[in-house]
């Protein structure tokens, strides 16, 4: 659980103390679908790691 | 479209739910389809509400990008699944819990908390059913105004109870799945999207004209992009990523469906991936629809922009379409959440207070009370909806309710990830933060006059939520160290926390029998119910109906049993009704719950990961190696239950580690209590090799113990070592040492009577000469015969021990063995007893072997002799030879008398002889078995031969066949 512990609080640091990054991907970019691009990226990595954990 | 057109819409669509639910009920859909993982996944999509159909154009109008955050926290949640949603599965199914407010009462320990959170719960999530019931009214007021709302309302909460009750309420137990209701919600997730999928492509293809036209319009219009890609003034959408984070698993429908309806790890790990693919096409279609809307100037409040372009457009499918997908989107989270706070409510509310009838109608009664909760809650959402709808606005009211959700994030990371939160922390954190957020959030809103919060201020609004949920952390962290967990805390702290290893129930008492669990029971369900129960979980258990279960199979039962009331009754009331009066046991192991714990451990092994992963392999390592020791290794506890058992005793004893483990060392089987029972009492720590009988044979072992004084748990470790193979071994050496010394007695007895007895030989002879008196002469012959028959013997000592010392070896040659044998049948032969016996040879000609031929022929000699004198007159002698493996087997088979077995330990002894006195010296045998050691051979006898007749002899001589002896058999063929 440690290894949990440490990803689940790097996470939340990610989204929370740098909410820098969350203005770049929501309102920064040139077109409209950047956000749902950078998105998709996420779902992409998230599900690879899914598929892993299924294999 | 006219209501009826509306009425039938929606009647049409909610029966084709129900079929689909009653189809995965009945079977007619297949069960690999039903319980597939990837339905469960759908049915999560359960979070998209009334609120993707309109409040998110509404949103997204106003403020842009910001309406992405609803569907980006719930994607967060879906994402972070390992961390968050699956160890909560794991509690949550090891412990039946089935709500929020079940891990929180289970969690610290506490069913006034249950309760508290159950009250919450149920009056946030209010506004919340008040707000679908509201997208649906003004769905359909916006087609169709001519009905009245407050009957379209009516109607819509009186279908949706009747779904619950049916499909959500048919079993007592809350444990019970409800695939029909969990198909049903996957049938709307897919209903939704593609209902909005139709209208986006429909949007994209016909109003923008594809992806060019879209960008052209864009690049015509550019304050469409920049009102969509502006940043809000306030920070507050960050704070609504929390909230919707939150929202994703706290929330009673999703907690219901994440963790009480058919959720596996792999249908959680599957949700990583189809959860957020499906909000992302949600949340994708909002901008292509919300342009659309606006390249055609639709008017009206932009919540309803669908419905707009469908009367902008007269295309009356479009509408339709807006309709089912809006009805799909709030009928779901209207049913599952009734649904769930219904199983809360009765958990928790009512059963706590109330009495259960003493009889078969317990779970028909329980199955009522939580059909009339639904509907209790469905008139609570309609209340809601009829006096809030006229007074606030509820999209806010409902993102307010969100907030107060919110309130149980720090309590659930602290379940997953902080054991030394305790139930007081807890509750005041949550007291604290509530309070905060009901007097800065929801008072200014519900009543601005009685409020110190300005309307300026509450524009901060994400401010005051963000500190009530710092508010309620700190408060929380600062009560627990402060008013730190108790024991039984701790314990269920470190059972959620250790990868939600299931714990076995720290509630043991020595002396519970069935009897007492009946009784404990019968206190709180009723004896009819109560004996239901315990016969249902001794079935489950393969256990018969007695009161005198195993101290293992009790604790098991319990464990059962409380999983059952947990599903009917709450965790809480289920662990309070099994609870029996405490033993002193902090922190101390009790037997059984080692053994269990180590059970569980085996299946959980792969999940444990760095030092709990180190650790658990170096525990393994220990237990292998004392499993497989070759001696019996048996640790007790202070009160001299049995710990561990190991394989070896296991053999020894015959009594497998799961009938001791748990018992006493007095009540183990006889003669086990008494022999380990009484070591155990003395202060020795050794008792040397004692006889024990098992099974009419006896056993030798001796015991060691070491006592563990010096551990936290004292204890005792006994050691049992089977000497049985040893004491038989020393026996054997006793023997021939036994054997050597009267040979080397008889050599010495033999050289000091042989001198005397010539001397008398001599002077007999001279008698006889020297006198012609008959008398004389007739003593004198005596006399000689006398000292010839001394002279024999002494001569038969001598060989004997000359043989017995194995000094001077005698050179061994090729014995051709048949012609030995006959050489020594026609010795026999010479005498009378002899001549009468049909002795035969039937060893073959071509066998040979290496020894002394006289040595040889004097134990042929010997062995027929006593098969003579054993055997009636023309009694048949048998010899014969075979070869098995690298051995010569040579067999003398006799039809006499045969031995007794009281004589056997004895037949090669020196001087034993069954014959009369005179008759033999008692030599023969023991000369035979020297001479054949010598020869590297082995002699055995068995008697009877013929054991159907029960009389007979046979005499077994191995000798080795050597290579020469292999050559010569095949090389000696002439």
């Amino acid at each position: 659980m440690y290894q949990h512990r440490l990803l689940f609080l790097l996470t939340l640091s990610g989204f929370f103390i740098l909410p820098s990054l969350m203005d770049i991907w929501l309102f920064g970019g040139t077109g409209w679908l950047w956000p749902f691009f950078i998105w998709l990226i996420i779902i992409v990595i998230s599900s690879f790691i899914a598929w892993l954990k299924l294999r | 479209m006219s209501i009826y057109l509306l009425a039938t819409l929606s009647i049409t669509y909610l029966l084709l739910l129900f079929l689909a639910a009653y189809a995965s009920e009945r079977g007619i859909l297949p069960q690999r389809l039903v319980q597939n993982p990837i339905i469960h996944s759908l049915s999560l999509g359960v979070y998209a509400s009334a609120w993707t159909f309109y409040g998110a154009f509404g949103m997204a109008a106003e403020t842009g990008f910001s309406y992405l955050v609803s569907y980006l926290g719930a994607t967060a949640t879906f994402i972070l699944a390992p961390l968050i949603l699956i160890p909560l599965l794991r509690i949550t199914r090891s412990y039946q819990l089935s709500s929020v407010a079940d891990l929180f009462a289970f969690r610290f320990r506490s069913a006034f908390i249950g309760s508290l959170i159950t009250l919450f719960i149920l009056i946030a999530s209010m506004p919340l059913l008040a707000i679908q019931i509201q997208a649906f009214v003004e769905s359909v007021h916006v087609i169709d105004s001519s009905v009245p709302r407050h009957k379209i309302a009516a109607a819509f909460c009186l279908i949706i109870a009747l779904f619950s009750i049916l499909y959500g309420a048919r079993h007592a137990s809350l444990r019970s799945r409800h695939d029909g209701l969990v198909v049903a919600i996957a049938l709307e997730s897919i209903v939704k999207l593609t209902a909005i999928l139709t209208l986006t492509l429909f949007a994209f293809i016909w109003i923008h004209g594809g992806f060019s036209g879209l960008s052209e319009w864009l690049s015509q219009h550019p304050e469409a992009l920049q009102n969509m890609k502006q940043p809000p003034e306030s920070g507050s959408w960050r704070t609504l990523f929390i909230v919707f984070f939150a929202a994703a698993f706290i929330t009673p429908h999703m907690f219901h469906l994440l963790f009480g309806e058919n959720a596996t790890e792999k249908s959680l790990t599957l949700s990583m991936i189809i959860m957020p693919v499906f909000l992302l096409i949600m949340a994708l279609c909002v901008p292509i629809l919300l342009w659309a809307s606006q390249r055609l100037g639709t008017l009206g409040h932009p919540d309803f922009i669908l419905l707009g372009i469908g009367n902008q457009l007269n295309q009356q499918w479009f509408g339709a379409i807006t309709f089912i997908g809006g009805l799909s989107a709030a009928s779901g989270i209207t049913i599952v959440a009734t649904v769930a706070l219904a199983s809360m409510m009765q958990n928790h509310l009512l059963l706590p207070i109330i009495r259960l009838p003493d009889s078969i109608r317990m779970y028909k009664w329980l199955l009522w009370i939580r059909r009339s909760l639904i509907l209790f809650v469905m008139l609570g959402s309609y209340t809601a909806y009829v006096y809030l709808d006229h007074h606030y606005e509820l999209s806010y009211l409902g993102l307010i309710t969100f907030i107060g959700f919110v309130q149980f994030l720090p309590g659930v990371l602290a379940t997953l990830y902080w054991q030394r939160a305790s139930r007081i922390g807890f509750l005041s954190g949550l007291i604290a933060g509530a309070a905060f957020w009901f007097f800065t959030i929801l008072l200014p809103v519900l009543l601005p006059d009685a409020s110190l919060i300005t309307r300026d201020l509450l524009d901060k609004w994400y401010l005051f939520a963000l500190l009530s949920l710092l508010i309620n952390t700190l408060t929380m962290i600062l009560v627990s160290f402060v008013v730190p967990a108790d024991a039984e805390e701790q314990d269920t702290a470190l059972s959620c926390v250790l990868n939600a290893l299931p714990r076995p129930s720290s509630f043991s008492s020595d002396h519970e029998t069935l009897e007492d669990i009946a009784q404990r029971l019968s206190s709180r369900l009723g004896k009819a119910s109560a004996q239901r129960e315990i016969e249902a979980a001794l079935a489950l258990l393969k256990l018969p109906m007695s009161n005198k279960l195993k101290p293992l199979d009790l604790l098991r039962l319990r464990n059962i049993l409380e999983n059952n009331l947990s599903g009917l009754l709450g965790p809480a009331e289920a662990t309070a009704v099994l609870r029996p009066n405490e033993i002193n046991s902090k922190g101390r192991y009790k037997s059984r719950e080692i053994h269990l714990l180590e059970n569980q451990l085996e299946n959980y092994h792969e999940r444990l990961s760095g030092l709990a992963a180190e650790l658990d392999r170096m525990r393994r390592h220990h237990r292998f190696t004392l499993q497989r020791l070759p001696i019996g290794v048996c640790t007790l506890d202070e009160h001299a239950y049995v710990l561990f058992w190991n394989e070896a005793l296991e053999n020894y004893t015959g009594l497998s580690a799961e009938a001791t483990l748990g018992v006493n060392i007095a009540a183990l089987p006889y003669p086990w209590s008494e022999f380990l029972g009484h070591f155990t009492r003395t202060n020795d720590t050794y008792q040397p090799a004692t006889t024990i009988d098992i099974g009419g044979i006896t056993h030798w072992f001796s015991l060691h113990k070491t006592h563990l004084d010096d551990q936290p748990e004292k204890g005792l470790i006994l050691l049992v070592e089977d000497e049985t193979e040893h004491k038989a071994l020393a026996n054997r050496l006793a023997h021939t040492e036994r054997l050597a010394s009267v040979g080397r007695f008889a050599a010495g007895v033999a050289h000091e009577i042989g001198n005397p007895v010539t001397g008398i030989a001599c002077l007999a002879q001279n008698l006889k000469l020297e006198t012609e008196d008959p008398e004389v002469l007739r003593t004198g012959s005596q006399i000689l015969h006398q000292t010839s028959r001394i002279t024999r013997i002494v001569q038969s000592l001598i060989r004997f021990a000359h043989t017995g010392s194995n000094d001077g070896h005698s050179e061994f040659a090729p014995v051709h063995l048949c012609q030995c044998i006959q050489e020594a049948i026609d010795l026999v032969r010479l005498d009378e007893r002899g001549k009468d016996m049909l002795i035969t040879n039937q060893v073959d000609e071509r066998l040979y072997c290496d020894g002394d031929e006289q040595l040889l022929l004097q134990v042929f000699v010997n062995l027929i002799n006593n098969a003579c004198d054993a055997s009636t007159e023309r009694a048949k002698i048998v010899i014969d030879a075979s070869i098995h493996h690298d051995r010569l087997k040579i067999r003398v088979t006799d039809e006499g008398s045969g031995i007794t077995q009281e004589h056997f330990p004895r037949l090669f002894e020196p001087f034993f002889t069954t014959k009369d006195p005179g008759k033999g010296t008692g030599l023969g045998l023991s000369l035979v078995y020297n001479i054949i050691t010598e020869h590297y051979g082995t002699i055995e006898i068995i008697s009877p031969a013929n054991k159907k007749q029960n009389k007979g002899t046979q005499v077994i001589i191995q000798l080795p066949l050597r290579q020469s002896a292999i050559c010569s058999s095949v090389g000696y063929l002439n």
